[in-house]
């Protein structure tokens, strides 16, 4: 089969699976406690209240049987028409607030996965390549203590370190090098592409891209020095070394390419942490970002909201693991296109 | 084992004597290889001495635990971390490589001495297409790319037998089957150009038909190239089929040396009378097949007694005392046993092997 054609194949594949993410969502929200009347015009204690509320409920339509409701719900996401707020922000597209939210999001999750790949691949490699020196002892016992610190607690530090830079690094001032820039708040997009805009942007997600990028950077390192030493010692390279190949080729042509074979699901796994994740360093640093907006629908009990952020968050999920599988057949030859190993 | 096979004062030091003959492309002079761990110092390889000659073949045979791979290994300088070698001198084409750099010894590998490992079926890289791997060594070794390589390549994969071979070198590894693997390691050891082939127990992991055929292959290839071999194996009868002489390993050390008829014909150690006599079909009228009963022992410290003695069924009490040194018992024939020489008495040959650690002439 051709790749073109498994990538036909597992989309349709998909389609199952998204249906049944949004059901379960459906049932979540609405068998759960949130009464969404109730949250748009407080609790019906008066007479005229009640009325007010089952009014609401006619008009988002709760009084339908739950079947017409489910039929709703579902075509009405499945055809990508994502209604409008309830509570948050009442009459905005939901569409309309994803986008003005999701780039601040993008942004940082495009940053925690880029610095975690870019150090903790690296970082890794050379320790697996120089088992046992200092240098892999520090590297391992760093990716664990690295790994080990809680995301809440290392964006407090981080905030702490950053903001007030001048005390505990010499005088050195993090807000005001290169460009000025303050540390938290949300992210403004408008003078992205001139040099200070971005410099001002990436000096502001850097502290935040650390804190959600740590985890993720400490398993690449630990996986990937894992991998290497594996790989080193696996016959195939000694057929490589008894060709007469050099060191240098035989590490960057053979050993690399296999130890990215199991690093191929770390770094795809990051995009499901960092939704789970945003949440709490976008609250934490102040960036209105998707994480924050879903918190904020979920605890307002804005429920087209919530379904619609679920929604995005399935697809791009499922979307990130088929493209796992397409990383994985352009990386590793054995594992097939068609039907049995797919 | 008759006595009138020895000629006293004919023979001299076999590194003389085969100086006088063809070249020697290799020789292993009183190599030494050592295993540092943390509990013990393993002894791998024990003092060995061998020669090869252009386009011979020398057998090496031995239990598992013998140190075959590792006089293997010791040759390509791929010994690694915690091993070391450490004595002896390895001398290619009079260049000893024992001590040379990791960078001067890739000078080595492939171009001069290729190398054939036991385990088709890991030994190439998963990732590459075969032909990505044969054209990497004619690019090495014979500055070959592109078309001209594809070219080499495919002509490389026929003459292993390897039907389709254009075909072939676009596919991968887990595509081809164990013996065509083999098959495949062959051809790219073959595009390297090498004057000596090492192949480390090449059959051991393939079937009995495989194996025959991966066997004549090598032979007819040995043929055509004037290839000298040094072929490992644990496997006596196979040893029988390729080799033009014959090394018995046995926990470390080399015990017998003859060419292969006469070892076959007239084994000197009892080490390889017990090896031949485990031959199915050998001993027809027997009704049970022989072995020799215990294991290869771990050397752990410099060699004092006989290796063999707790296994030998001719063991007398100094094997335990004396180490034996090597004898010539006939042209060509060496063994390092305590029996030998037959021709002396017992006092004799044990104040001949107490004060000699180097060859006994007799």
């Amino acid at each position: 089969m051709s790749r073109l054609g498994y990538l036909l194949r597992r989309l349709l594949l998909a389609i199952p699976v998204v249906v049944f993410g949004t059901s379960l969502t459906f049932l979540i929200i609405r068998m759960g406690p949130i009464d969404p009347a109730a949250a748009i015009v407080g609790s019906p204690d008066t007479p005229s209240a009640q009325q007010q509320y089952e009014r609401t409920r006619e008009q988002l339509g709760l009084t339908k049987p739950l079947w017409e409701q489910y039929v709703d719900f579902m075509t009405d996401l499945l055809t990508f028409n994502l209604g409008q707020s309830w509570v948050l922000s009442p009459g905005t597209n939901t569409y309309d607030l994803i986008l003005t939210y999701a780039p601040r999001t993008l942004w940082l999750g495009f940053w925690s996965i880029l610095i975690a790949i870019l150090f903790g691949i690296p970082l890794g490699f050379y320790a697996g390549l120089n088992p046992n020196t200092r240098i892999d002892y520090f590297v391992s016992f760093g990716g664990i203590v690295w790994r080990a610190m809680p995301n809440f607690w290392l964006a407090i530090i981080l905030l702490a370190l950053f903001a007030q830079s001048q005390q505990y690094f010499f005088g050195f001032d993090w807000s005001n090098f290169v460009v000025q820039s303050p540390v938290t708040g949300a992210y403004e997009f408008s003078d992205i592409t001139t040099r200070d805009g971005f410099i001002r942007e990436f000096k502001r997600v850097l502290p935040a891209a650390l804190v959600l990028g740590s985890a993720s950077m400490g398993n690449e390192m630990r996986i990937g020095r894992t991998a290497v030493l594996e790989t080193i010692n696996s016959n195939y390279v000694e057929t490589a070394k008894a060709k007469g190949l050099s060191a240098k080729k035989i590490v960057w042509k053979h050993v690399f390419r296999n130890a990215l074979i199991p690093l191929v699901p770390v770094i795809t796994s990051e995009a499901f942490l960092l939704i789970g994740g945003a949440v709490l360093v976008e609250v934490v640093f102040g960036i209105n970002g998707l994480g924050y907006l879903f918190f904020q629908a979920v605890i307002n009990g804005d429920l087209p909201l919530v379904a619609s952020l679920m929604y995005v968050f399935i697809i791009v999920l499922v979307g990130v693991n088929i493209l796992q599988d397409l990383l994985y057949t352009i990386i590793d030859p054995r594992v097939g296109l068609e039907e049995g190993g797919a | 084992m008759s006595g009138d096979s020895i000629a006293p004062g004919e023979r001299s030091l076999p590194d003389e004597d085969e100086d006088e003959g063809e070249e020697s492309l290799l020789e292993v002079e009183d190599l030494r290889t050592v295993f540092y761990t943390d509990k013990e110092e393993i002894h791998a390889v024990d003092g060995i001495d061998f020669s090869i000659r252009k386009g011979e073949t020398l057998g090496i045979v031995g239990e598992s635990g013998s140190g075959k791979s590792v006089t293997a290994r010791s040759i390509m300088g791929l010994i690694k971390s915690p091993g070391r070698i450490v004595g002896g001198s390895i001398r290619y084409r009079g260049e000893d490589l024992v001590g040379k750099s990791e960078t001067e010894l890739e000078g080595y590998r492939g171009g001069d001495i290729a190398m054939i490992f036991q385990d088709p079926m890991t030994s190439l890289n998963p990732v590459y297409t075969v032909g990505n791997q044969i054209k990497e060594a004619l690019d090495l070794h014979q500055d070959l790319t592109g078309e001209e390589a594809t070219d080499e390549a495919a002509r490389l994969l026929e003459s292993v037998n390897i039907p389709d071979a254009r075909r072939r070198l676009s596919e991968y590894p887990h595509e081809f089957s164990g013996g065509m693997r083999q098959r495949a390691l062959i051809a790219m050891a073959l595009a390297c150009d090498p004057d000596l082939l090492i192949c480390d127990e090449p059959t051991t992991a393939l079937d009995v038909t495989t194996q025959a055929q991966i066997l004549e292959l090598l032979q007819e290839i040995q043929r055509e190239r004037d290839l000298a071999m040094l072929f490992i194996t644990h496997d006596i009868g196979v040893i029988a089929e390729v080799a033009d002489r014959v090394a018995v390993m046995y926990a470390g050390e080399i015990i017998e040396r003859a060419a292969v008829k006469p070892l076959f014909a007239d084994p000197k150690h009892p080490y390889t009378q017990g090896l031949l006599e485990s031959i199915p079909g050998r001993n027809p009228e027997a009704n049970q097949l022989h072995t020799i009963d215990g294991d290869v022992p771990t050397a752990t410290e410099p060699a004092s007694s006989c290796r063999f003695a707790p296994r030998c069924p001719a063991a007398f009490d100094e094997c335990q005392k004396v180490h034996p040194a090597t004898v010539s018992v006939d042209d060509d024939h060496t063994v390092s046993c305590l029996l030998y020489p037959e021709a002396d008495s017992k006092t004799d040959r044990l104040a001949q092997h107490r004060d000699t650690d180097e060859v006994i002439d007799e």
